[in-house]
């Protein structure tokens, strides 16, 4: 009823502001006074008092102002006649605007309606700072940067997180593969030698909500992705990027790596009922797939090897059938007649059907390449998304109501996600000085499979390392041996392992299904004007049950096999906020302080049927052995006091002071309390000093922060772990990782200078921000030999610094009254060094997901560092820098781990350029990254199994029939028995068939590879089209008559287009590892997807 | 009204700065125990992670170096012996399971517990003697005294003085095992016997006296302690037959049962010519037990078997006309997914057999270490106890092939000459260290020590495809020592030479 009402009167108002619009637009001459009135609105139609309006008569000089009242209207009484008059409308926050080419005559008025629009990076804006309060920009010491939920919206990423790469200066972001997997960011570099403990903190309204990936143990497990990947961006109206420890000192020890603050979107400001809806589609396909070679089939040194596939059925199938070899050093696929996996048999049968007992002879079918076996078994994926909003608000409330609904469909077939969400958000003023607010967000997720990752069998690119290139995929789409259904699989090769690929993936799903619910309830009381009081609790909340399936006949489980694991998460926290302020002479003050608890637990359980007793079915009650558990629970409790203080003097300088203490369950009693303060200013020159009209804004600003950090929980006492019964008899086993008794917490302060100027009403902005940031005693685990008894124990280590500079560049080279062009420039350079590590200890391992190189933090060296075995290499003489050939005709590999590169980059600049034309507009995202290197196992693995494009040519150059008779020849040195290096290929012919030590092409190959970190490495320099927007505001014009407010549509594409040196991979990925995503490696991670997509956003 | 409101608020700072005291309770671990207070808690774990991890070594890594399998990967010196394979793939890794044994110890020891302590004392000296034989040099002194004395990077100590040690520190397990009045629970590899864990600590004491008895210039008197032993078993009981000896018996239980078992197919592990050739030359019964018939010759219906060489490489593959014409390894080492009969409990975790022991006391009764006894008694209890003791593994397996009398010799099989304890010295150490050989099979590296010390089999040497000219004569040290224990892994090799495969260990260098 009282909706019903509110939207009646809605219409009403919607009907009046078109009229005005209308008459703003016609421009109509009317008889009467000789003035010009009109009305000031922003874009949600609220009237603006307080804009400045100058009329400006070019011919004769004359310029006239006033101001607007509060409700919009302005009036010039008197103005003389004449012209071309032009008016030029500016207000704090708002994108200036000029009317041009008035002629105003004696019995003519003018009205005017003007829509002033928002400014992004502008003077009056508004930013939500830490404790959820909202500053203005002007008045902050340190560097925040902002990206508008409509920026996330309208080219959505299945992940929001993946949408702000490129948008913000310092933020690195690595993706990872599938169907709602995780991402990892950083903000302005490691600082953590804890590889996983580099993310920001993430903020919903209040509320802290993890990004840590939650994943299951094990080696080549999906990626589950991470709370904050199930956000919704449609219910997003800003993240703010808190990039320092200067802006994020107030959340404490969570928060030293920056802060991600979300703003969602409310009901405010709007008048009745509003109803918005947004929907898409979009089409998912692989950017870069591998380039493989069509010339050699299956075998080793050019014969077919094994015998019928791998499986003789206790010797009933003979000799004589081939496949059975998982590398493609075979013959040359030359369209001969052989009996092949999916060849039929004269029983009806296929030759792989071997579990078959009248399977027949094999009818030989031609030996050929199946040049498209990746593409074939990769689908198109899709994503479908709806969401509907509802929103009011009047005196006393305000709500918005969104429900969305998410299908997508991942690339590997049988790779599917579906989410639900519900998210209400209501303030009411229950009476003029107490306020409540509320906000709960509940999803679900359920995902029937996300794909094995990594390298082990049954992984998508796994069995594409092993897939020889006469194995036809699409054969193996019925992969079921007849009259076996569900107990065997049909697959192309028994021998070594390799389930087939489609049985892996319709039949071993690794299933979701988790709840998610966050939220917080707020009290505000204002006790006085200006001394307010605050409550808050707020609580995150997950319920995670992965079903894990194995069928029978894989070859990990041949018996099948079923697991379930349940993932808890809570986090509640509790807070208190008492503000007061008021002036002195042309101070003014503000002085607040809170506190904070916070509680969190995590746990797991894990149940594992590890035989099936009978086929397909899949419950933990089908076990045909006793079921596996185990279990893991886990506290924390941290308690904190903060205050802090911000005055300005006439808003010319704003100085900032923070205090917080916290206290950590984690740590040992006598080290859990810890302080940290900060201080910053920021000065507006521009305001102090007379300047060039042209300067709208010239601030500087300086920071000094700290902040201090807490250990995981248990950490402090060494525990003897529960080991799995024998026969009844239970054991215990020390962890391996020694705990410290005196474990202090981390502290990190950073130092940072900035400033930010805009010229020619805000059409050229700068923001340059120079930081240092030094972080010590930082706790993790350092490795020990193990013949200490200890392979690891956890010490307050070290002194990482980073010292970078960011910049952010805003033009609009062009704005006339209907075309813009806007560009925004986000270029970032950090540089992570480790000053110490411990005593006695120059390097700790950070991470090493692949299979030999490390990531290693060593004192003196930058972040990041990538060290691995490499070639060995002359080192001096004529041959110097040779690789050297050993007298096997492999490359040497040096016994010692050597630097490689660093897997960080260099540099990061993103682009953006947006062009509108009326309704109209057009935007393109550049990503650029310069610098790094990244080792990729899928090209070393797949060069040596001879699948890969570059196996091809050396093999082309020889006579067929002769590939494999004699020997190849790398070109390097060889030590010869007089101590002399000499060149070892002689002829330079590109055919390597002569020369001093020599090898199989096989050897010539997976030698080069192999343990051989150096050779396995690429660039990971790339220049990517990240986001591609072709959008429409439709005209009210067109739908004057229907209640409908808005109508836009838009046709968007993200990653379309990758530059980058090597022909297989996307650099910009990692490895999905139990911890999370590691980056530096390709870890047989599945191709980046390219997107293109409709969207349509309707507001009534 | 406001006033109340900021004492609202500053109660409540200080209630929440006050409540720490729960932190002590929210920190406590409820995944683990914090301390362990009973011997029999931590003895299980230690046997089974020891035995399954030694085990599993057997099979693969260990099979290859002691030349009775062929493997392209391994024998070519380099893949499974680089830095980085070294740690698990040599058994570096026991010093995850010391760990718990000088847990057992220190707790047995302040308590008084003798036999608990006795106990530790013999596992802790066997995981340190193959640990020192598969490496030479290695930290003792200094080892596990992570936590009680804060030292994270041991020194290592010669091999000579760790021979020492722990033959020394045997003698002190048997003395505290027969002084013992303290139960012995939860013992799941000698079932609660003070008595068994005696012979084992025996018997150990005797491998370490053989296998330094070629080295002159020694500290103590080898003859003199294997005489004691040996003419002493009332002091120093030792093995009675293959029930006594030091094998852990795997049980029908998810992740108890047989290590590999649930692997997948070791299709690239075949019988190695070597070990064909020594056990064809005596129409040796066994090799149905050691290896698989060749798949041809099943098809064929006429078990047969063929072995590959080490050290060729991919040539393996096409070698006697293709894996058709190979055999693959024992059955009762087969996971069930390549052979559906496989057995969970077929074959056991093997420490020390009688058989071994009966082997050294006929090698040191010919070479006149020791003057009790008879040589060719000691030598055919050892063959023929071993024969038993397959049998009864067999038994336990239930093949259809081979069965137990499928491997029982014949009369013949012992009067051969190769067999019969006759010839010269040399002839006859030849024998009891052939036998040894194959009764070392599937006991972890025994069998490549016992190659280093003695040679024999002489068959065995590096092929065509080998990273080295020669075959390794022991492991590189893990990288984790070289890069994180990197001085005292610098002054290691400064007295033991080289960290290359062909460095000899002290016991073998002459």
């Amino acid at each position: 009823m009282h909706f019903t009402c509110n939207v009646s009167k809605q219409f009403t108002k919607t009907l009046m502001l078109l009229s005005l619009l209308l008459q703003g637009m016609i421009l109509s001459a009317q008889t009467g006074r000789p003035s010009v009135t009109g009305i000031v609105r922003n874009e949600s139609g609220e009237a603006l008092g307080g804009v400045v309006i100058k009329a400006d008569n070019s011919s004769t000089a004359f310029t006239a102002n006033v101001t607007s009242s509060e409700k919009g209207i302005f009036i010039f009484s008197k103005l003389p006649a004449g012209g071309p008059y032009q008016f030029i409308i500016s207000h704090v926050g708002y994108f200036t605007d000029t009317l041009s080419d008035y002629t105003i005559s004696e019995n003519n008025s003018l009205s005017l309606a003007v829509v002033m629009k928002t400014r992004n990076q502008e003077l009056g804006q508004v930013v939500v700072t830490a404790l959820g309060i909202v500053q203005k920009k002007a008045a902050l010491g340190y560097a925040t940067q902002e990206v508008k939920g409509a920026t996330l919206n309208e080219a959505r990423d299945n992940n929001f997180v993946n949408s702000l790469s490129g948008r913000v200066a310092g933020l690195n972001i690595i993706s990872g593969s599938g169907v709602g997997s995780s991402a990892r960011i950083t903000i302005r570099g490691e600082s953590s030698l804890n590889y996983q403990k580099n993310q920001p903190l993430i903020i919903v309204d209040g509320v802290p909500v993890g990004n840590d990936p939650v994943q299951n143990a094990g080696g080549t497990v999906p990626d589950y992705g991470s709370s904050i990947g199930e956000f919704n961006p449609a219910d997003i109206e800003s993240v703010n990027v808190l990039k320092g420890a200067a802006a994020s000192s107030l959340y404490g020890s969570r928060a030293a790596n920056g802060v991600l603050v979300i703003t969602t979107k409310s009901g405010k400001g709007r008048k009745g009922l509003g109803v918005s809806y947004t929907g898409g589609y979009t089409w998912e396909n692989p950017l870069l797939l591998p380039k493989f070679q069509n010339s050699f089939g299956g075998g080793q040194d050019g014969t077919f090897v094994g015998s019928n596939f791998g499986y003789s059925n206790n010797g009933k199938y003979p000799d004589g059938v081939h496949e059975d070899w998982d590398e493609s050093w075979g013959p040359r696929l030359d369209g001969r007649l052989i009996t092949q996996f999916d060849s039929p048999t004269d029983n009806g049968y296929r030759g792989g059907d071997v579990y078959e007992s009248n399977r027949g002879n094999i009818i030989a079918t031609p030996y050929v390449a199946a040049r498209d076996n990746m593409k074939d078994f990769f689908v198109t994926g899709h994503t479908r998304f709806n969401s509907v909003a509802l929103s009011g608000s009047n005196e006393v409330s305000n709500f918005r109501f969104s429900y969305t609904n998410n299908d997508e469909t991942g690339i590997v077939p049988n790779n599917n996600l579906s989410r639900n969400s519900f998210n209400l958000k209501a303030g009411y003023k229950l009476s003029s000085k107490l306020t409540a607010d509320a906000l709960i967000n509940y999803s679900k997720t359920n995902s029937s499979s996300r794909p094995d990752l990594g390298y082990g069998q049954g992984t998508p690119m796994y069995e594409f390392v092993w897939m020889n290139r006469n194995v036809n995929i699409n054969s193996l789409r019925r992969y079921w041996q007849p009259g076996l259904e569900g107990i065997q699989q049909f697959t192309q090769d028994y021998a070594n392992g390799h389930d087939n690929p489609f049985f892996y993936a319709y039949e071993n799903p690794s299933g979701q299904n988790k709840d998610q619910v966050y939220g917080n309830f707020k009290l505000n009381y204002k006790i006085l004007d200006n001394l307010s009081i605050m409550g808050r609790v707020g609580t995150d909340y997950f319920n995670d049950l992965r079903p894990r399936k194995m069928a029978y006949s894989t070859f990990n489980a041949t018996k099948g096999f079923y697991q379930e694991t349940i993932f808890k998460y809570q986090e509640n926290n509790y807070d208190f906020l008492v503000n007061y302020n008021n002036n002195a002479g042309d101070f003014h003050y503000d002085l607040s302080f809170g506190g904070n608890t916070m509680e969190r637990s995590r746990s797991n359980r894990v149940t594992t049927a590890n035989q099936l007793l009978l086929p397909n079915i899949y419950s933990l009650n089908n076990s045909s052995v006793a079921l596996q558990g185990s279990s893991y629970d886990e506290r924390r409790k941290t308690n904190s006091l903060y205050a802090f203080f911000q005055f300005n003097y006439q808003e010319k300088v704003y100085v900032n002071i923070t205090g917080r203490n916290d206290w950590s369950s984690t740590l040992p009693k006598e080290h859990n309390s810890y302080f940290y303060p900060s201080v910053n200013t920021s000065i507006l020159l521009n305001k102090i000093f007379t300047m060039s009209p042209a300067v709208n804004l010239f601030k500087v600003r300086l920071a000094y922060a700290q902040a201090g950090n807490d250990a995981d929980p248990y950490q402090i006492i060494t525990a003897y772990n529960y080991q799995a019964l024998w026969a009844g008899i239970p054991s215990l086993s020390e962890s391996s990782q020694l705990n410290n008794l005196n474990l202090k917490p981390e502290k990190s302060s950073t130092l940072e200078a900035g400033t930010e100027l805009s010229l020619f009403n805000s059409r050229l902005g700068l923001d340059l921000t120079v930081y240092k940031t030094s972080s010590k005693n930082q706790i993790l685990p350092l490795q020990t030999p193990i013949s200490s008894g200890y392979g690891a124990r956890i010490i307050n280590a070290g002194e990482i610094s980073n010292k970078g500079v960011e910049i952010q560049l805003n033009a609009v080279p062009v704005r006339t009254g209907k075309f813009e062009w806007s560009v925004n420039l986000n270029f970032a350079r950090n540089i992570s060094k480790v000053i110490s590590l411990y005593p006695g200890v120059e390097k700790i391992v950070q991470a090493a997901p692949g299979e030999d190189a490390t990531i290693d933090a060593r004192v003196g060296e930058r972040m990041g560092a990538l060290y691995g075995p490499g070639f060995q290499r002359v080192d001096s003489g004529s041959l110097k820098g040779m690789i050297v050939i050993g007298s096997n005709g492999r490359p040497q590999i040096t016994s010692n781990a050597m630097y490689l590169g660093n897997i960080n980059p260099d540099w990061t600049l993103g682009i953006n350029n947006r062009f509108t034309y009326k309704g109209a507009y057009l935007e393109f995202l550049f990503d650029i990254s310069h610098g790094g290197v990244v080792i990729s196992r899928f090209i070393n693995k797949a060069t040596g199994a001879g699948q890969l494009i570059e196996t091809e040519g050396v093999r082309l150059t020889r006579v067929e029939g002769h590939v494999y008779d004699a020997d190849y020849f790398r070109d390097g040195a060889v030590l010869m028995s007089d101590g002399s290096y000499q060149r070892n290929l002689e002829v330079f012919d590109g055919t390597y068939s002569k020369g001093i030590n020599g090898t199989g092409p096989r050897d010539f190959y997976k030698r080069y590879y192999d343990h051989n970190s150096e050779a396995q490495l690429i660039d990971r320099s790339f220049v990517k089209l990240r986001e591609l927007k072709l959008g429409y505001n439709f005209p009210k014009t067109m739908y004057a008559k229907i209640p409908v407010q808005n109508i836009s549509l838009s046709f968007v594409g993200r990653n379309l287009a990758l530059w980058t040196k090597n022909q297989h991979f996307d650099p910009e990925t990692g490895a999905s590892t139990g911890g999370g995503l590691v980056g530096g490696f390709e870890n047989l991670s599945l191709p980046t997807t390219r997107s293109l997509g409709v969207n349509l956003s309707v507001n009534f | 009204m406001k006033h109340n409101f900021l004492l609202f608020g500053f109660a409540a700072a200080l209630l929440l700065s006050g409540c720490t005291k729960d932190f002590e309770n929210i920190n406590k671990n409820p995944n683990g125990a914090q301390e362990v207070k009973n011997p029999q808690f931590l003895l299980p774990s230690i046997i089974k992670n020891a035995v399954r991890n030694y085990s599993y070594t057997s099979e693969f890594t260990a099979s290859v170096a002691g030349d009775y399998y062929a493997n392209q990967y391994t024998s070519g010196f380099d893949d499974a012996w680089t830095p980085s394979q070294v740690q698990g793939g040599f058994l570096w890794n026991f010093y995850d399971q010391l760990r718990d044994v000088e847990n057992l110890r220190i707790l047995s020891h302040d308590k008084g517990f003798k036999n608990n302590e006795g106990i530790a004392l013999v596992l802790r000296s066997w995981m340190f003697q193959v640990v020192t034989d598969n490496f030479g040099d290695i930290p003792y002194s200094e080892a596990l005294m992570g936590k009680t004395a804060g030292i994270f990077a041991p020194k290592f100590d010669r091999q000579e003085d760790v021979y020492y040690a722990l033959i020394d520190s045997l003698n002190t397990a048997n003395s505290l095992l027969a002084a013992g009045q303290d139960p012995v629970n939860a013992d799941i590899l000698m079932g609660g016997s003070a008595m068994r864990w005696r012979m084992f600590a025996n018997g150990l004491r005797l491998r370490l006296l053989m296998r330094i008895s070629g080295k002159t210039g020694l500290k103590i008197d080898v003859p003199s302690i294997m005489g004691t032993i040996a003419g002493d078993p009332t002091t120093y009981p030792l093995f009675g037959s293959y029930q006594d000896q030091a094998a852990l018996s795997y049980i029908e239980e998810q992740g108890n049962e047989f290590p590999a078992y649930y692997n997948n197919p070791v299709y690239d592990y075949h019988l190695s010519t070597t070990f064909e050739t020594n056990l064809n030359l005596l129409n040796d019964p066994r090799i149905k037990y050691y290896a698989q018939p060749t798949p041809a010759s099943i098809t064929a219906g006429t078990p047969a078997y063929g072995g590959v060489p080490n050290g060729i490489g991919t040539a393996e593959s096409s070698y006697g006309g293709g894996t058709a014409n190979q055999s693959q390894v024992s059955p009762v080492l087969q996971p069930v997914s390549a052979f559906p009969q496989a057995s969970k409990t077929a074959a056991q975790g093997m420490i020390l057999t009688y058989s071994e022991v009966q082997f050294i006391l006929a090698e040191a009764r010919e070479r006149g270490l020791i003057t009790t006894g008879d040589a060719a008694t000691y030598y055919l209890n050892g063959v023929n106890d071993q024969f038993t003791y397959l049998e009864s593994r067999l038994d336990v397996a239930n093949f259809s092939y081979p069965k137990a009398n499928d491997i029982t010799p014949g009369a013949s099989y012992f009067t051969q000459p190769e067999v019969a304890y006759t010839g010269t010295t040399d002839e006859k150490l030849y024998k009891i260290r052939i036998q040894k050989w194959f009764a070392l099979f599937y006991n972890g590296f025994e069998g490549w020590s016992e190659w280093r010390r003695t040679r024999v089999p002489k068959e065995t040497a590096p092929g065509p495809n080998s990273a080295i000219n020669i075959w390794p004569l022991r492991s590189r040290y893990p990288l984790s020592e070289q890069t994180i224990n990197s001085q005292n892994y610098a002054a290691a090799l400064k007295v033991q030479g080289p960290d290359d495969l062909v460095t000899p260990v002290w016991w073998e260098k002459q």
